[in-house]
């Protein structure tokens, strides 16, 4: 599994499939994605959301491509068909059932094996279900990813059981470190190196790890009107693999935050596009005045501020005009092709996940 | 995330400094009380706080505090004031509200003092997070599904099993949609 170099973490979110959409077909065959299934968004017809819109939607923008494909664990994005798919009986047996229906679909799928203990209260029975699974993965799928997060504990059991049914080889193993801060980085990166240590128990075909630094609400953290972050994760990768000594391969989380955002609902919104380059991220942020009281032109004004910033002509210059860039051209031009925070936050991973492949 | 575990199968032993940083969202913070051997149904939340290093005392505080969180700067250590005259489900509540402080905030600011908790006001703020992470570690989401789907429907009969208050359980019920389920 040499040829993989990029693994960015994606939610099927409407805002994170299009930033995906819209990249370049070179992008798009440089790097290879795990998208984390996720409800749709909840309507008055469908008040849990449905996982079949969400696959169509894959399909269209994905369809023959290959990527990872795992189930969100995360509450907010949840429904009752991804707990089913997440049922352990029978040795994970819809999942296993769901993968192939769709293989058709999607030809090129690598599936994350699925680790669940509800309604098991013995260790015996826990494996079992596990390698039960890995015997029926190893028989369909050329490759499978074990994804866990860095602070889980038992990693070891869980791979001393898929390894009975299935060579090492075959296995892509993504530590995910999950959302990181510059405070803690000197522990995740500790901790990391110490895992790391510890795979080298298994012959794994190869180690992805992944984190992400995105905050859930940036202006939190930075000023009202301009911020800046650093983009931890990337120092976070650069200092384990060189500590671990080991080939590792760079994920994130495409600048999201791991957990999925409320809406602010009502109130509406201050226009913010953010700006990733190679070490950091970077924002201007403008409220709609009664001067230029639309949106549309609160964030011309905003993308006019990004694009006079040197960091972002650096960029430019970099990657070219990949559709990131070019909505924030149109918009400082006066023509901002969207209006909607999901929309800017689409712009971002494209820019994010453009920029990165160039630096790989 | 592929894995959803709440009982650990092998002797992880204890846990250090380093990993309890780690612990940043009310998932982690559960699997700590599960690996403590610690209750979750209704959550042991001074046990947790204790486990996790916090001293929790229970104390006469100023008219409307609920609770403070601060590092102690001679012991090194964080400290927990519960006020002593509220309810218990209330002093459960500031508990878990504190925990959400250390878990998510203690990295930004020392102290915490909280007075009036479920005011409304800007999503994402510290005390709006603080406020769901507490209503997460007191009701699971999976845990209160469960008990809606085995027939518990009834608003004080839920807030008896999580051992909070009805105002507490309405509100997550809400914010779980579940509020269409009499509740």
């Amino acid at each position: 599994m040499s040829d993989i170099i990029y693994v960015p973490i994606i939610k099927t979110s409407d805002a994170e499939i299009r930033g995906v959409e819209n990249l370049s077909e070179d992008i798009k065959s440089k790097i290879t994605p795990l998208f984390e299934l996720t409800r749709s968004r909840k309507s008055k017809n469908i008040p849990r959301g449905d996982i079949i819109r969400r696959l169509n939607r894959l399909e269209e923008v994905y369809g023959t491509r290959q990527f990872i494909l795992d189930l969100t664990a995360d509450p907010e994005s949840r429904n009752k068909q991804i707990e089913d798919l997440q049922d352990n009986s029978k040795g994970y047996k819809n999942w296993i059932n769901f993968l192939d229906s769709i293989k058709e679909e999607f030809p090129e799928i690598i599936p994350v094996i699925q680790i669940s203990d509800i309604g098991v209260d013995n260790a015996k029975d826990f494996y079992d279900r596990i390698k039960k699974q890995a015997e029926r993965l190893n028989k369909n799928f050329n490759n499978i990813v074990y994804r866990f997060p860095l602070e889980y504990e038992d990693f070891k059991g869980d791979l001393t059981a898929v390894c009975q049914e299935m060579s090492g080889e075959k296995i892509i193993c993504i530590i995910d470190a999950g959302f990181i801060t510059q405070e803690k980085s000197s522990i995740y990166s500790t901790k990391a190196v110490s895992v790391i240590e510890e795979l080298k128990d298994f012959p794994l075909g190869s180690i992805v790890l992944a984190a992400t630094s995105f905050h859930k609400n940036p202006t939190e953290f930075g000023g009202e009107k301009y911020g800046e972050f650093r983009l931890e994760e990337s120092l976070f990768y650069e200092k384990v693999n060189s500590k671990a000594k080991s080939d590792l391969i760079y994920g994130d989380y495409a600048t999201i935050n791991p957990m999925r955002s409320q809406q602010a609902g009502g109130r509406g919104w201050v226009p913010r596009i953010d700006m990733p380059t190679k070490d950091l991220i970077f924002y201007h942020r403008y409220r709609k005045s009664e001067i230029e009281a639309s949106y549309a032109k609160a964030y011309t004004r905003v993308a006019k501020l990004v694009s006079n910033e040197h960091r972002y002509k650096v960029v430019k210059k970099q990657i070219g005009d990949c559709w990131g860039i070019e909505q924030i051209e149109l918009a400082a031009e006066g023509y901002p092709q969207g209006l909607s925070p999901s929309f800017w936050i689409s712009v971002r991973m494209n820019i994010h996940i453009t920029l990165r492949i160039s630096i790989l | 995330m592929a894995i959803i575990r709440r009982v650990s199968f092998t002797q992880s032993g204890n846990i250090c400094a380093d990993d309890i940083a780690l612990i940043d969202t009310p998932e982690k913070l559960l699997k700590f009380a599960v690996d403590k051997g610690l209750d979750t149904i209704p959550l042991d939340a001074k046990g947790v706080a204790e486990k996790l290093g916090i001293r929790v005392e229970y104390i006469s505080l100023k008219e409307g505090l609920s609770g403070i969180l601060y590092k102690d700067k001679e012991s090194n250590s964080w400290v927990l004031h519960v006020n002593k005259e509220h309810h218990p489900n209330r002093q459960r509540y500031t508990i878990a509200h504190e925990l959400g402080h250390f878990c998510l905030h203690r990295h930004l600011k020392q102290r915490f003092e909280d007075k009036i908790f479920f005011r409304g006001g800007e999503p994402n703020k510290p005390e709006w997070q603080a406020n769901e992470f507490a209503s997460s570690i007191l009701m699971p989401e999976r845990e209160f599904k469960d008990m809606i789907r085995s027939g518990v429907r009834n608003v004080e009969e839920l807030a008896k099993e999580f051992q909070v208050s009805t105002l507490a359980l309405r509100i997550r019920a809400k914010n779980i949609g579940l509020s269409g389920h009499g509740l």
